[in-house]
């Protein structure tokens, strides 16, 4: 591999370079090739003549070094600042701690009405799934085996937040993002109370979203980082 | 052919037992290939030409013209993906024809596709990639900033966490190995390594998660350990020396070598730094794996070791006895592929299978292992071994880890994920190859 960039990793193997060695990977190609072949620089130079051996090498690795260093100061640098307000558009996650759930509410039946809008053509009248979309509710206590798995928000999902966040980011299908929060919050809500997790009458917001106690909330076992 | 004349080649070349020829066959060594010659002269006496050769049409006249962008023969159309719709237009999954291709790359045209809502059309001069979260300073990218930084190539398999999911059964599932283990592909990837910008933000020693999401319709998103972000991670924008494909992630993906496809977020628009994964319907409720005990597993993140055969693979039909090559891929999310054996007696004995270099981290590798068949019953297997000593399980393996398949699901079901065991191939006495439990 050749390369006139300065800014060229010679081109190591990432499988192979862990972070903590990288810093000596950033030496440009140029000074690498010369450390391979040092009679290259050596031939060139009336003082390194008179250097022989491992002497020669401890002076040309710190000469090495030195480029590093250089290199690093000189990084490129072509990122823009934003202020997290500007990106706020953009920023839809929502963890289990229920942080950035936004401000709204809606109740199940004001969710139903939307539902029978914007979702029933896909998961069903009433939530039983098609061949466009999946069953929104039922399948509790058929994850142990023999039974046949009937994974569903109600029998799997593990977090409230996670009904919210997909609703927001990805639902309706057809025009995902068009909801405005309290059009998300109602048909949650809906999707909730097809599970029994909310009653006519309920209000769910940011606050009662958090109390709502999904089933299969302590279902999974994390194998990171224990396993890997 | 049922019936017909078994030949055997010499025992000097025989390395295991159902016709398992020495890996020197593969190189042209003429003791090994003494025994291939007597097979192929059944073949060869039976299709003598008996007539002189004519003149082909196409040798009579000019070809086509060049287009500007060149396509296969349409002699080879067959070289296309196996496309299991899902629940609405653009969704679904799209799988690579291992049975037709050789070498370690994938075409890009074929590459694996699972799609949740299409091919976004991304204008790259408006695309933007959003660090920001727990940095020092938020910033903006576009594709042309993110192009001036150093660049790598790597070659690089990208496997579904579903592959190989019909695998889970009770039943062998019958379907071509694009069926069967068609979510993955390997290609040649250059781009820049996430380390790189992440510094340039400024990250906040706190921060042990990145959330990586795209712009597409459904937004995916993803928690990537920081470990890996500051490790191998890229962002590519490459693939096998073009830009990207529109379903593979144009103008740029995420590429975490190793780790489970859904992990290689494409279309990448934003990385936010936490201190927790976000529990993305991806990480807790799709890309888990439901044990027997009700219980679930979740965060699975390296593809294991693992390897199948694609010639001869199930569908295909062997046209007589005699000498084949047994070709397949191996890979691992560990590293290189150390070895890997055939059998060609259902497991009673293996042998050492030549390995095509280059044998790459992370990447697909081509084994190949000379077999003279004898027109018997036979059972081809193939176990890999990766270089930190992981060796491919069996089926029984597995079982005793997860519990029992609960059905024989259709072959483009997800019944569980990260399925590796050992793949047994039947080879009957009339050719045809099925898939089978050994």
């Amino acid at each position: 591999m050749s390369t006139s960039n300065a800014f060229t990793m010679a081109g190591l193997d990432p499988a192979t370079q862990p972070p903590r060695v990288r810093a000596a990977n950033n030496i440009p190609l140029p000074l690498r090739e010369r450390a391979a072949r040092p009679h290259l620089r050596l031939s060139k130079c009336a003082l390194a003549r008179r250097v022989r051996g491992e002497f020669f090498f401890a002076a040309f690795a710190l000469s090495v070094l030195g480029a590093t260093t250089a290199s690093a100061a000189d990084a490129p640098k072509f990122g823009k600042p934003i202020t997290e307000a500007d990106a706020a558009s953009w920023d839809i996650s929502i963890g289990p701690d229920g942080k950035g759930l936004p401000a709204g509410s809606g109740t199940p039946a004001q969710g139903k009405a939307i539902y029978a809008q914007k979702c029933a053509a896909c998961h069903g009248a009433t939530g039983e799934g098609s061949a466009s979309g999946p069953r929104l509710f039922g399948g509790i206590g058929t994850l142990k085996a023999p039974a046949q798995p009937v994974q569903t928000v109600g029998s799997y999902w593990p977090y409230p937040t996670m009904v919210f966040d997909f609703v927001r980011r990805a639902m309706p299908w057809d025009k995902p993002k068009s909801l405005s929060n309290d059009e998300v919050y109602a048909s949650v809500a809906y999707v909730f109370q097809l599970n029994g997790l909310m009653k006519d009458g309920d209000v769910l917001n940011k606050d009662t979203l958090m109390k709502i106690q999904m089933p299969n909330r302590d279902g999974f076992i994390n194998l990171y980082p224990n396993k890997f | 052919m049922a019936g017909s004349r078994r030949r055997k080649g010499p025992d000097i070349a025989q390395v295991a037992g159902g016709g398992l020829l020495d890996r020197r066959a593969l190189l042209g060594s003429g003791v090994a290939f003494a025994g291939a010659a007597a097979a192929a002269s059944v073949a060869s006496a039976a299709t003598a030409a008996a007539e002189p050769l004519a003149v082909d049409p196409w040798s009579l006249t000019p070809g086509a013209p060049i287009p500007p962008y060149s396509n296969p023969s349409k002699f080879e159309a067959k070289v296309a993906h196996l496309i299991a719709p899902g629940n609405g237009i653009g969704t679904g999954q799209a799988r690579t024809p291992h049975h037709l291709l050789d070498g370690i790359l994938t075409p890009n045209g074929v590459h694996f596709v699972v799609a949740r809502a299409g091919a976004p059309d991304i204008d790259p001069d408006k695309h933007r990639l959003l660090i920001h979260g727990m940095v020092k300073q938020p910033l903006t990218f576009s594709l042309n900033d993110l192009m001036r930084y150093p660049m790598e190539t790597h070659v690089r398999f990208v496997e579904c966490g579903g592959n190989s999911a019909p695998m889970w059964s009770k039943e062998p599932v019958q379907a071509s190995v694009q069926g069967l283990h068609g979510l993955l592909s390997c290609s040649e990837w250059t781009g820049i390594r996430v380390s790189t910008i992440l510094e340039e933000a400024g990250v906040d020693p706190r921060a042990t998660w990145v959330i990586a999401e795209g712009a597409d319709g459904v937004t995916m998103n993803r928690s990537i350990p920081m470990g890996k972000m500051m490790d191998d991670a890229m962002i590519v924008f490459y693939q096998n020396g073009e830009r990207i494909m529109p379903w593979n992630g144009y103008p740029m993906r995420l590429l975490l070598p190793g780790y489970e496809g859904n992990m290689n977020v494409k279309w990448l628009r934003r990385l936010k730094l936490t201190d927790a994964p976000v529990m993305a319907i991806n990480e807790s409720r799709q890309y888990t794996l439901l044990m027997d005990d009700g219980k679930a597993w979740r965060f699975y993140y390296p593809q294991e070791v693992k390897s199948f055969i694609t010639r001869p693979s199930p569908t295909m039909q062997m046209p007589s006895p005699g000498y084949y090559e047994i070709s397949g891929i191996a890979w691992s999310g560990h590293g290189r592929i150390a070895k890997v054996e055939v059998s060609a007696d259902g497991g009673k004995s293996w042998a050492v299978a030549a390995l095509q270099g280059p044998v790459l981290p992370k990447a697909l590798t081509r084994f190949r292992m000379p077999w003279n068949w004898s027109g018997t019953p036979a059972v081809v297997m193939s176990r890999a071994t990766d270089e930190a000593g992981n060796v491919q399980p069996t089926r029984a393996k597995l079982i005793a880890e997860r519990g029992e398949p609960r059905n024989t699901p259709n072959v483009n079901a997800f019944p569980m994920g990260h399925v590796n065991q050992i793949c047994s191939w039947s080879v009957a006495a009339n050719g045809a190859v099925t898939h089978v439990y050994v």
